[in-house]
């Protein structure tokens, strides 16, 4: 009797569940990377002002959710693509997987910067800007005696090393952003330097860019590179932590568009104008999202250190160039991938070796260990790929495809371990260098 | 209750390689006490099994009541089982344990409270009709498998060795009620037991069996007193068998007695004696190897020549008695000798 | 004699047709996909590839490193505390046997979190030891972290079966050898330890197999170089085409069966249950103090690492703001409003998922019991063969193999892609429960004596009859404990869920907190969910002891 009352009751409340699922008319289906902070305001919102509508939220990492739209079935593609990572909306709009239509909100500014915030095409829209910037974790800063950081280039400082978190750029595509604005902003070979330095003060190359504003909050680490909305929301959940923009920094939309055959395109465009509209901006204020409207007129509203970048208070040197990001966007994963995030306990063996000699040189000066240890530099913070290879189209090429043949695959995995060879000798000897070089310094 | 015939006729029984039943040709007359007696291995549960329907037969027919019942799965063949461990379900209690059949065949309810109430009178355990098997002894855990079995009235009654778990005094005393129950039911009832005392006591005739085969059918008088063969014949009851060769067989043999028999002479057909006594025996010396005292009687093993013989004699208080090493005289009675062939074989 | 009825054979089929159709085919598209050519054909390729490929190689080094190591200090943990358990007499028994259950109720990835704050670079821990002592463990930095934390999840199988398997030796062994001059540590290393092995084999494969396998944790933990998150993330990322994420899969099953292969070669023909009956088992010593003192100290600091994810968790569920701190700045329990207001359905979608799945697990089981011990059905061992195999079968495997197999299939009358909606995540979890299920009711169907069926049968009930009115309510107790067993365990799963559940709506419990610790202000709430779900856990593990409990003493007395 036991098992028959419990079937029945488990099988009655299946179908009084999958018969309140089917009750709602219309569903509008939103693949986005935000996370359930953002998505669940937007969701109550929206379903509030349109009854009889439910909102279906999908949460993928960005590679993931564009993975996911090129791969669903025609008849099945969700409705809203929502995500921080132009390069993804390139990708998507260059594959043909986005619906075309007229959405502006007149009262969003053509260009932030110089870059402009809308599709010039009309096949997305930027909805929430952000910006890459430096958080840190207050207490963890005093216990350790560190001074805030003003720039990227304040963390190659030797106080700050074991001290930093940085994500890899073919983890996250918003460390990816970061990389790259350091690489256009002081461009290819001193860009490569700086990361190499800064990576060697790492702590640790996070698996996921979540891992960095996680780490900082938590206390692990003192000091990471995240997206200004990380830092800006923990901040205003009251964790001890601070955010900074350096001056190479960009300001970049995050995009919102509708899907190529989407089931419900004029729900979606609904949604597109909501999240656009002044209401919708609004909500990007609550402290638990803390991202950046679009709409000039929102920011009247919000509370009193709220940055603006429409202010002029930011100074965003660089203009962002996403065609640049994206010819050469494998390029740049893979010899991070390589020569940092796979080769990062020697890098950071390399860097301390550096950081000591240069101290113990200070101290007391010796011509020759300048020389070894200009030397030790050298070898350990030069990109393995020079910048003229870096601009050459079939070599670009030779990364960009994804679906390789064996032989095309065969060549990337073996300059890939060439350069994982590489880096690992130039750190060893640059190690090597540094140390016979503080050895000097008597 | 109906009174059926169970027959075998031809009956084989395979597991595998292995033959457990070969050529059984049997028939139980209606209302009889029939009992199978036989060492464990001999193929006894197997042939009671193969009547519940539990085993198939891969040649031969089994008929019930006249009619053919191979490939009549257990469920409708009405016939009653009693198993070895009772098979009482715990989560039941007496009354829904014996009631179990007749829901089964769709009495309505009154009239399955009716011979409910029946079937516990019988075995006297109405007053334990709520318990749960668990709260009941070995002899009334019985008992209700019992009522259980007569509820629903079958053609065939059959026990699986019903009085092996109990001990010894209850192992009589149920003997008998079982004996009584089944005589005022009038239910044919087969059934299986290694003991060939509970065999004799109850069974109206005795089907003997060893590895697979019947031995000999028969009463008990008969079985004891004419056994077929060897095996019956040192199987029910102690006996001396005297090969066809030895001396003392052909001493006993009388001018008419083939040459190539066994004899065989039960031991408490054998005089023991310091000298030589009544005329119409046969007497021979022998020595007394080994001396037990079993109460009504003592058991001598006497040797004789080359054979070794045993003697019971009964014991009286004052009475004459032999001590190991004694010269005594066993005293052998032509008439209470048997003759077997050489065979192992026996007929029904 | 045939040994079956037309009504069990098809019972048989269909059984087989649900075990082909969500387990078989899936495994085998994965292996397939693995060895095919695009354009069909087999080659090694793709494994070359797999092998060329720097991180793929780390990734299954790192896998195989952080399994052992795992087994090696769970080990470390179980050994000595199942000794104290056998050999002496004393009152830390029950402490010990709650250790044993601790750990399993609460999921790995929902405590791994929590240990960050806790053992983590500036946990409660290091902060500690720094200001006291001036050093700093490296418990939880990348794979020590997920060794850590699978550690001491997964301690208390080993703890069990070797409790078991050394409760199972008769004294007479040890007495004959100390009667030849053996004691101490020689008495063990020779003679209890080599007879307890088959039980620690089979809990140290158990082991070896589960973390290999595990997706959760070290997702959780941030660290994808390992064999699971890569396939997770290679099948999630570059796509459902990308024949890396199959290798992966293929090494991944392969290691499991090889782990489980091993251990049952291991333990044939060395049943060492030498208990003799009415011997009794090894000989209880009494503790000297200093001995009794040492014994307490160690199963302390067990019970105190044990406890640390559920405090962490309890902590952060209630905590305001919780960094470079021993404790956090301070309580609230918004974190469980935010959860009750925004997860009902997420909670409901648990229950309605893990009812319905541990229900056809159960019906299964069952099923697959009846038709192993009772019938003659030709290759039925093979359903037990195969219903079992499950267990090697690691989540992120089946899921790829679902998405993979049923990519594009609609479901009929709906427009809706099978991957897209629950039935896979249903089907995922009551395949890969189901050999704990069926070895529940194998064990009830074992102890159910055949006369109490062909009694009924006797009497008139047919095998249906039978089946429903004295097979199934005598083996209630098992089923139970078997439906109680797969909800619990699928109430916790990640593995499988992450893949499958393509939408919030659709999200269980595990996802949820998944989801939610991806955001600094979802940590609260994301622990408050882990501490339902651990409650959950420890209601469903005391119910099943109480089923199995009543169930065994009514089935003792039958004969």
């Amino acid at each position: 009797m036991t098992l028959k009352t419990l079937v029945g009751w488990l099988v009655a409340a299946v179908l009084a569940f999958a018969g309140a699922a089917q009750a709602q008319q219309q569903v509008l289906t939103v693949i986005t990377s935000f996370p359930k902070d953002l998505t669940e305001v937007y969701k109550r919102a929206f379903e509030a002002r349109n009854p009889g509508v439910r909102v279906e939220v999908m949460n993928r990492g960005t590679s993931s959710a564009v993975a996911y739209v090129r791969e669903a079935p025609a008849a099945n593609k969700p409705d809203i693509f929502w995500a921080s990572a132009p390069d993804a909306f390139e990708v998507l709009s260059k594959d043909g997987l986005l619906q075309k239509f007229d959405g502006r909100n007149p009262a969003v500014p053509a260009k932030i910067g110089a870059y402009p915030i809308n599709d010039p095409e009309g096949l997305y829209y930027g909805q929430a800007l952000a910006g890459y910037g430096l958080m840190w974790n207050t207490r963890y800063m005093r216990a350790n005696k560190l001074p805030d950081p003003r720039e990227w280039a304040d963390l190659m400082k030797p106080v700050y090393h074991g001290h930093v978190a940085i994500s890899s750029p073919s983890r996250s595509g918003t460390t990816h952003l970061t990389v790259e604005t350091i690489l256009q902003g002081e461009g290819w070979t001193k860009g490569w330097a700086q990361m190499l330095q800064i990576s060697g003060n790492c702590a640790a190359i996070t698996e996921r860019s979540f891992g960095v504003p996680e780490g900082v909050n938590n206390g692990q680490y003192g000091i990471g590179l995240v997206i200004d909305f990380f830092g800006l929301s923990a901040k205003a959940s009251g964790f001890p932590v601070e955010f900074h923009y350096p001056s190479v920094t960009a300001i970049v939309p995050a995009n919102i568009g509708l899907i190529a055959n989407a089931r419900n395109p004029e729900l979606g465009k609904r949604f597109i104008a909501f999240t656009l509209s002044q209401e919708g901006q609004e909500l990007l204020l609550d402290p638990k999202i803390s991202r950046l409207p679009v709409l000039p007129a929102v920011y009247a509203k919000a509370p009193k250190d709220f940055p603006n970048p429409y202010g002029g208070k930011i100074k965003a040197k660089v203009n962002f160039d996403s065609e640049l990001s994206e010819t050469r966007y494998y390029l740049v994963s893979a010899i991070f991938d390589q020569t940092i995030t796979f080769r990062h306990k020697e890098l950071v063996a390399a860097s301390k070796a550096i950081h000591n000699a240069a101290a113990r040189l200070a101290a007391k000066p010796n011509a020759q260990g300048q020389k070894l240890l200009a030397e030790a530099r050298e070898l350990a913070f030069s990109p393995v790929v020079g910048e003229d290879k870096a601009k050459d189209k079939e070599f670009l090429a030779l990364f960009r495809d994804t679906k390789r043949t064996a032989e095309k695959t065969k060549q990337v995995t073996g300059l890939e371990g060439y350069w994982n060879g590489q880096a690992l000798k130039n750190y060893t000897r640059a190690a090597e260098l540094a140390n016979q070089a503080a050895a000097m310094a008597r | 209750m109906t009174k059926a015939r169970v027959e075998a006729h031809g009956i084989a029984v395979r597991y595998g390689r292995t033959v457990v039943l070969r050529d059984i040709n049997l028939a139980v007359e209606p209302g009889e006490f029939f009992a199978l007696l036989g060492p464990s291995g001999s193929g006894k549960s197997t042939l009671l099994r193969l009547v519940a329907g539990f085993v198939e037969a891969h040649a031969g027919r089994l008929l019930i009541g006249g009619v053919d019942v191979s490939g009549v799965p257990p469920w409708r063949r009405d016939v009653g089982m009693v198993f070895q461990n009772y098979a009482l379900w715990p989560h039941m209690t007496v009354r829904e344990n014996v009631a179990f059949g007749l829901e089964e065949r769709r009495l309505p309810a009154p009239a399955v409270a009716d011979k409910v109430r029946a079937a516990l009178g019988l075995v006297n355990l109405l007053d334990y009709a709520e318990r749960r098997p668990s709260q009941l002894s070995g002899g009334q855990q019985q008992r209700v498998a019992l009522a259980r079995t007569i509820a629903v009235e079958p053609k065939v009654l059959l026990l699986d060795e019903p009085l092996s778990n109990l001990d010894a005094k209850l192992r009589i005393r149920m003997r008998e009620e079982l004996r009584a129950l089944q005589r005022k039911l009038g239910i044919t009832t087969i059934f299986v037991t290694h003991d060939q005392e509970e065999a004799m006591t109850t069974a109206d005739r005795i089907a003997v069996m060893d590895q697979g085969v019947i031995q000999q059918v028969g009463t008990a008088a008969q079985i004891f007193d004419e056994p077929s063969n060897r095996f019956v014949a040192s199987f029910v009851g102690s006996v001396n068998l005297l090969p066809a060769d030895s001396l003392l067989a052909q001493d006993l043999r009388l001018a008419q007695h083939p040459r190539t028999a066994d004899v065989v002479i039960r031991p408490h057909t054998i005089a023991i004696a310091r000298a030589p006594g009544d005329p119409g025996r046969r007497w021979v010396a022998g020595t007394v190897a080994d001396r037990e005292f079993l109460g009504a009687l003592i058991r001598y093993a006497v040797t004789v020549g080359e054979s070794r013989l045993i003697a019971e004699a009964p014991h009286r208080v004052g009475g004459e008695s032999h001590r190991v090493g004694d010269v005594v005289y066993i005293g052998l009675d032509p008439a209470q000798a048997r003759l077997l062939n050489s065979s192992v074989g026996g007929e029904p | 004699m045939r040994g079956y009825t037309p009504g069990q054979l098809a019972a048989a089929a269909l059984i087989a047709a649900f075990l082909l159709a969500f387990l078989a085919v899936p495994v085998a598209t994965v292996v397939y996909v693995a060895f095919a050519e695009p354009g069909g054909g087999f080659t090694l390729s793709h494994f070359a590839t797999f092998f060329e490929l720097a991180l793929m190689r780390e990734s299954f080094w790192n896998s195989l490193y952080v399994a052992a190591a795992s087994v090696v200090f769970a080990s470390l943990i179980a050994v000595p505390l199942a000794y104290f358990t056998v050999r002496f007499r004393f009152h830390g028994a029950l402490i010990i046997q709650t250790l044993g259950v601790l750990p399993l109720i609460m999921p790995p990835f929902v405590g791994a979190v929590a240990m960050q704050l806790i053992f983590g670079r500036s946990g409660s821990v290091n902060l500690l030891l720094g200001e006291w002592f001036g050093i700093g463990l490296p418990i939880m930095e990348g794979l020590n972290g997920v060794i850590f934390v699978e550690a001491l999840h997964y301690f208390p199988f080993i703890l069990m079966n070797l409790v078991v398997a050394m409760g199972n030796i008769d004294a007479s062994m040890e007495e004959s050898a100390q009667n030849l001059g053996a004691s101490g540590w020689r008495l063990f290393r020779r003679i209890v330890f080599p007879l307890a092995m088959p039980g620690y084999v089979a809990g140290a494969s158990l082991v070896f197999v589960k973390v290999f396998d595990d997706l959760g944790t070290p997702l959780v933990l941030n660290v994808t170089n390992m064999l699971a998150p890569q396939a997770y993330l290679r099948i999630t990322s570059v796509g459902i085409e990308d024949p890396i994420g199959y290798v992966i899969g293929v090494l991944l099953i392969g290691f499991s069966l090889f782990a489980l292969w091993a251990a049952a070669l291991a333990l044939r023909g060395r049943d060492y249950a030498t208990l003799q009956r009415g011997g009794s088992s090894l000989a209880m010593r009494a503790l000297k103090p200093w001995q009794a003192a040492a014994a307490y100290a160690w199963i302390a600091l067990v019970l105190l690492l044990v406890l640390s994810p559920h405090l962490g968790i309890l902590l952060l569920s209630l905590g305001t703001v919780w960094s470079f701190s021993v404790v956090p700045d301070g309580f609230t329990l918004q974190h469980y409003a935010t959860v009750f207001q925004d997860s009902p359905r997420m909670i409901g979608n648990t229950l309605a998922y893990c009812g319905l799945a541990a229900l056809i697990d159960v019906v299964l089981a069952t099923a697959i019991a009846y038709l192993i011990l009772r019938t003659r059905l030709p290759l039925r061992g093979s359903l037990d063969l195969v219903a079992s195999a499950a267990l090697a079968i690691p989540g992120v495997v089946l899921a790829i193999g679902y998405l993979r197999t049923f990519r594009g299939v609609e479901i009929p009358f709906s427009g809706e892609l099978v991957t897209s909606s629950w039935l896979l995540i249903v089907i995922a979890y009551s395949i890969r429960r189901l050999p704990y299920a069926l070895r529940s009711c194998m064990a009830a169907l074992t102890q159910l004596h055949v006369s109490l069926e062909e009694a009924a049968e006797n009497l008139g009930a047919t095998k249906r009859r039978t089946l429903q009115r004295i097979v199934v309510p005598l083996m209630m107790g098992g089923i139970l404990a078997g439906f109680v067993t797969s909800f619990m365990t699928a109430a916790v799963e990640l593995s499988a869920t992450i893949m499958l559940t393509t939408s919030q709506s659709l999200a269980p419990m595990s996802y949820g907190i998944y989801l939610y610790m991806q955001s600094a202000a979802g940590r609260g709430p994301g622990a408050a969910l882990g501490v339902l779900a651990v409650a959950i856990v420890a209601l469903g593990t005391h119910l099943s002891h109480r089923f199995m409990r009543s169930r065994a003493v009514d089935l003792d007395r039958q004969l």
